[in-house]
């Protein structure tokens, strides 16, 4: 079956064939992936408030207490932000993959009534607003794992530091120091993970806009018996 | 009627427009279909901003807990504080930012719906503006505004905290009354911030809730739209 390819204005190009063809690999994935993406940021977020009491029992325990007691109250201090927004970035990637199977939805859904109502099927090819948006979305959870794995450093390192004495050895504050500036990185860092998949969620609402306004213009020409590539809604 | 059952009715009835032509974006979706991609620019500048700011701090810090130095040490907090102020208004933006794209779809469903009502040669039928949207627009205003101010209050306390260290001659010598401003002006903004954050997020479900509505109207005007042309 031969498949032609044309431009639109609305920021992809299309291919014209006679059947749908249904969703992509992308779109599939996204289908399975959003509820356990979903899971694992509720499972991470939760175990943080477990960590959090555990933490809090532990402070109640360590002014004054052993050097131990001290060391893992701070070691968890520390731990405590990076897996926290890492829960936050698998929650946000969970709305990402359902922002994806929305799209798979609407392409599948369009290619059906096209195939039924229309002499030829109009499907949109992915538009590189897509592909920024699963640029984005893995970019930003890699940013997070890397955060977090800054934040494990700093966290041996306080540990390390706070577990010589009772005050802390002062010939080991270059241990804290060492702490600090990897936490100096980390912090911005884990902002910007987030950040990335928040674009990544901006760019997937860009493209539903464009499919959807393909979509409007091409239910019209149907209406009107037309098969010429709409001009646009202006929207 | 009582006041009550008129605001319920208000609140839950859909109001619609009936018109001859196609309806335009209004004017929060014509500002979302422009205003979504300098929001997004922005907000990943502001990021990169907060990002660059922090890695200047770790160089500085790598340094400062070695020999104490009161330059490196002003430095280093009000590097602190200014990288945190960026970040926060960073998410701001970018949550602004999905705000006026989901508007934009929001106005593509205004006009698309209009026009293929319009091409089936019947009335054009429109919602009017729910009190969801309504809702949207104050909160996603009132959020960023929000989202500002705690940057603002974040550069006062920068400059406080950078007054408070500059001239210190050791750890614990820092100019009391300027460090206490500082840490008074970032434990309200903080707060500050992340409630401006809070109100974006709370203006993105009132407009999925409208997205929902709109959806809801267009299948049932689709539905009218073919008994009726069956009917013909």
């Amino acid at each position: 079956m031969a498949t032609n390819t044309a431009t639109t204005p609305y920021g992809f190009s299309i291919n014209i064939g006679r059947k749908a063809t249904g969703q992509t690999f992308i779109h599939k994935v996204a289908n399975y992936m959003w509820l356990p993406m979903l899971a694992m940021g509720l499972m991470v977020l939760a175990s943080t408030q477990v960590a959090g009491i555990f933490q809090a029992d532990l402070a109640s325990d360590t002014f004054p207490g052993t050097a131990s007691d001290r060391a893992d109250l701070e070691t968890l201090k520390v731990l405590q932000p990076g897996v926290i927004f890492l829960g936050v970035a698998f929650l946000l990637s969970g709305i990402s993959f359902l922002l994806a199977s929305v799209l798979g939805a609407i392409r599948w859904g369009g290619g059906e009534i096209q195939e039924k109502h229309a002499s030829e099927v109009h499907t949109p090819r992915m538009p590189y607003t897509a592909w920024a948006f699963l640029a984005l979305m893995m970019t930003g959870l890699t940013l997070e794992f890397a955060s977090l794995g800054f934040h494990i450093y700093a966290a041996v390192q306080v540990h390390d530091y706070y577990i010589t004495a009772v005050p802390p050895d002062a010939s080991a504050l270059h241990v804290l120091g060492r702490a600090e500036t990897v936490l100096s990185y980390a912090a911005p860092l884990r902002m910007v993970g987030i950040g990335f998949l928040l674009a990544g969620i901006v760019s997937a609402l860009y493209t539903i806009g464009n499919v959807l306004r393909f979509q409007f213009d091409r239910v019209t020409s149907i209406i009107l018996n037309r098969d010429a590539i709409p001009e646009g809604s202006g929207s | 009627m009582s006041l009550f059952t008129q605001i319920t009715q208000r609140v839950a009835h859909d109001r619609v427009i009936t018109r001859e032509r196609r309806p335009a974006l209004t004017l929060a979706q014509l500002a979302g279909t422009y205003l979504w991609l300098p929001m997004l620019l922005m907000g990943l500048m502001a990021l990169g901003g907060g990002l660059g700011l922090g890695i200047a701090q770790a160089t500085i810090g790598a340094d400062l807990f070695e020999r104490f130095d009161a330059g490196d040490k002003a430095d280093f907090e009000t590097l602190r504080i200014l990288s945190s102020g960026f970040v926060v208004l960073g998410i701001g933006f970018l949550l602004a930012a999905i705000s006026f794209a989901l508007a934009r779809i929001a106005g593509i469903f205004r006009v698309g719906g209009g026009q293929i009502q319009e091409t089936a040669g019947r009335g054009v039928q429109t919602l009017a503006m729910p009190w969801t949207a309504w809702g949207f627009l104050i909160l996603m205003m009132m959020g960023l505004m929000t989202v500002i101010a705690g940057f603002a209050v974040h550069v006062i306390a920068a400059a406080e905290v950078h007054d408070a260290w500059e001239n210190a001659a050791g750890p614990d010598a820092a100019i009391t009354s300027k460090l206490g401003l500082a840490q008074t002006l970032t434990t309200w903004a903080g707060p500050v911030a992340r409630l401006g954050v809070a109100m974006l997020f709370t203006g993105i479900v009132f407009m999925l809730a409208t997205i929902i509505r709109i959806l809801r109207f267009q299948a049932t005007r689709l539905k009218a739209l073919a008994t009726e042309a069956t009917a013909n």
